[in-house]
């Protein structure tokens, strides 16, 4: 009975909280408080983006959202990060299930110097050892089509992943990240190393898939998110400004700070 | 005009040409002495008959035996001492924390790098003797003492991985350290655990500066003489069930005893026990090609490493 109750207590959590929610969170590397007082709601099947300039934690909580800051020594935390309504930083919380839930593209592309075909089988065959060679085949074309890399590479499939451009290195990895079916994608500035035009292809992508997924967006280009983002939120020395939507914080911030940033004088 | 500081750059500049001229001509001058000397020896039957115990160069034989014995310790060396060496160098890089434990086990390893061959071959003589470890070799017969007879070809490949493990704990460990942090995480933030990143990322990166590390320690092994002599015994022939080459008497072979080119160059060679010198000059000249085409082996790989990062 009281189980009956949790479960349907979390059910209605899940359909009707935000995705990820982030109460009092502070960040330490060693004696450096990296974020403060953090605290933020991401909804489902919008996109969130994270501004600021460089140095002022944007990453870090980004990087919290899927535990990859544990592989820092220093790192240490306080507060409290829910996803579906679960407390992820709980020292029995599942880790790498956790990894599988939110998926990550990083500022470089980072594709592993191997073929395209295993840069993108690796994580199907972990996540699901059993499946056949016919079906992980449609899986990667399903993957790549996603990330409209499919139509370029086609008969490369078998070649070097080192061998593609950077913007569609960029996309393998997006692929990638949607092999392992996350719930939330987190974007820590995808299109810093692109031209523009690879730049766009990403923003179109990013822009579908937030149909399907949630997605979250550290960025330097305040083009960028005004054109994409739902939320936006404007980080400086560590501690969230300001918050809100799109439309509200790049016409009509609240704050001096977030004003001066928006227009540049910073 | 002549300066003083001229000259001393002159001087400086043609004392260290001298020293990297006589280093070089020093490496030609072996190699071309052991050509000159050794080549006359060096025909089909030389290379495919065995050696016969003779104070008789024309009944002497060849150094099949050897030869072979200088692959198969070599296999059996590197077969005991890549996993060994492979687990150690991903704890130290992936898995050891900083602290006194850890810089102990450095040091450690350093150590045993800097332990002269024959040490750990008196070592392993000793511990392979002991009865309960008479299954790697064969158990001494017709005394009353309990003992294992201690030298066969499994005892030496253990001895010999145990002589090589810093150097390829080394080369595996920096291989390891310089797949790219950007590999790892990639792997990670996809849900991989640690160990399944390592076997199926890291180690797959690492692979060039692994094999570099195997041949650096095949090179060490073909080269020894002092484990040989001691834990291989002092024979010229293979002394397992005969003959030694068919694959039903493998495993007698590798319990047995035998000899490799460098304790042939010893037995054969008057500055050692024999009195053939066109033999150990032959032998010699094997040896030494064979440790060229080693060293060839490390570039091209050194090579094809760089061009794939490169790339």
């Amino acid at each position: 009975m009281v189980m009956q109750l949790e479960v349907r207590k979390r059910l209605e959590c899940v359909e009707t909280d935000p995705v990820i929610e982030v109460s009092n969170l502070d960040v330490f590397y060693g004696e450096k408080q990296a974020l403060k007082d953090v605290n933020i709601k991401i909804f489902k099947n919008q996109i969130t983006a994270f501004i600021g300039p460089s140095g002022c934690g944007k990453t870090t909580l980004l990087r919290c959202f899927n535990r990859m800051n544990d592989m820092i020594k220093t790192f240490r935390m306080e507060g409290e990060i829910l996803l579906d309504c679960e407390d992820i930083y709980t020292s029995d919380h599942d880790v790498i299930a956790l990894r599988k839930k939110v998926g990550m593209v990083f500022q470089q592309p980072n594709p592993l110097p191997t073929s395209i075909y295993n840069n993108l089988s690796l994580p199907i065959k972990e996540h699901f050892p059993k499946i056949t060679k016919e079906d992980l085949m449609n899986v990667i074309n399903k993957k790549l089509s996603a990330a409209h890399l499919l139509s370029e590479i086609e008969n490369r499939i078998h070649e070097s992943a080192l061998k593609l451009s950077g913007g569609q290195q960029q996309r393998l990895c997006i692929a990638r990240a949607l092999t392992i079916e996350p719930e939330v994608i987190l974007f820590d500035e995808p299109c810093s190393a692109l031209d523009p035009i690879s730049t766009m292809k990403i923003e179109e992508l990013l822009m579908r898939f937030k149909e399907k997924y949630t997605i979250i967006i550290v960025t330097h280009n305040m083009q960028q998110a005004t054109r994409i983002a739902d939320k936006v939120a404007f980080f400086f020395q560590g501690e969230i400004i300001e918050q809100g939507t799109a439309d509200d914080l790049f016409v009509n911030p609240q704050q001096e700070l977030t004003q001066r940033y928006v227009t540049g004088r910073f | 005009m002549i300066s003083g500081r001229n000259v001393m750059e002159k001087a400086g500049k043609s004392i260290s040409w001298l020293s990297a001229f006589v280093t070089i001509a020093a490496c030609i001058g072996i190699i071309l002495f052991f050509l000159l000397n050794g080549i006359g020896e060096i025909n089909l039957e030389f290379l495919t008959t065995e050696p016969i115990a003779s104070t008789r160069a024309d009944v002497g034989g060849g150094i099949s035996t050897p030869f072979f014995g200088t692959l198969l310790l070599t296999l059996v060396g590197i077969c005991f001492a890549l996993p060994w060496a492979l687990g150690t160098a991903i704890y130290l890089s992936e898995y050891a924390k900083k602290n006194v434990m850890v810089s102990f086990f450095r040091t450690a390893i350093d150590v045993l790098a800097g332990v002269p061959t024959i040490v750990i071959a008196i070592m392993g003589v000793a511990v392979f003797s002991l009865p309960q470890l008479g299954f790697l070799s064969s158990m001494v017969e017709g005394t009353s003492a309990n003992k294992a007879f201690g030298r066969s070809f499994l005892v030496a490949g253990f001895t010999m991985a145990m002589m090589i493990l810093p150097y390829i704990i080394k080369t595996c460990e920096e291989a390891i350290k310089t797949v790219p942090e950007t590999f790892k995480e990639a792997s990670l933030a996809l849900g991989a655990s640690k160990w399944h990143t390592i076997v199926k990322v890291v180690l797959p990166s690492a692979k060039n500066g692994i094999i570099t590390a195997i041949i650096l320690g095949m090179g060490r092994i073909i080269g020894d003489t002092a484990i040989v002599w001691l834990c291989l015994g002092g024979t010229l022939r293979m002394t397992g069930v005969q003959p030694w080459f068919s694959p039903e008497n493998w495993m007698s072979t590798v319990q047995n005893t035998g000899s490799t080119l460098t304790s042939y160059i010893y037995f054969m060679s008057p500055a050692g026990e024999g009195n053939m010198t066109e033999k150990a000059m032959g032998a010699s000249l094997i040896l030494i090609i064979l440790i060229v085409v080693l060293n060839l082996l490390t570039d091209v790989i050194g090579n094809i490493n760089k061009s794939v990062m490169e790339e």
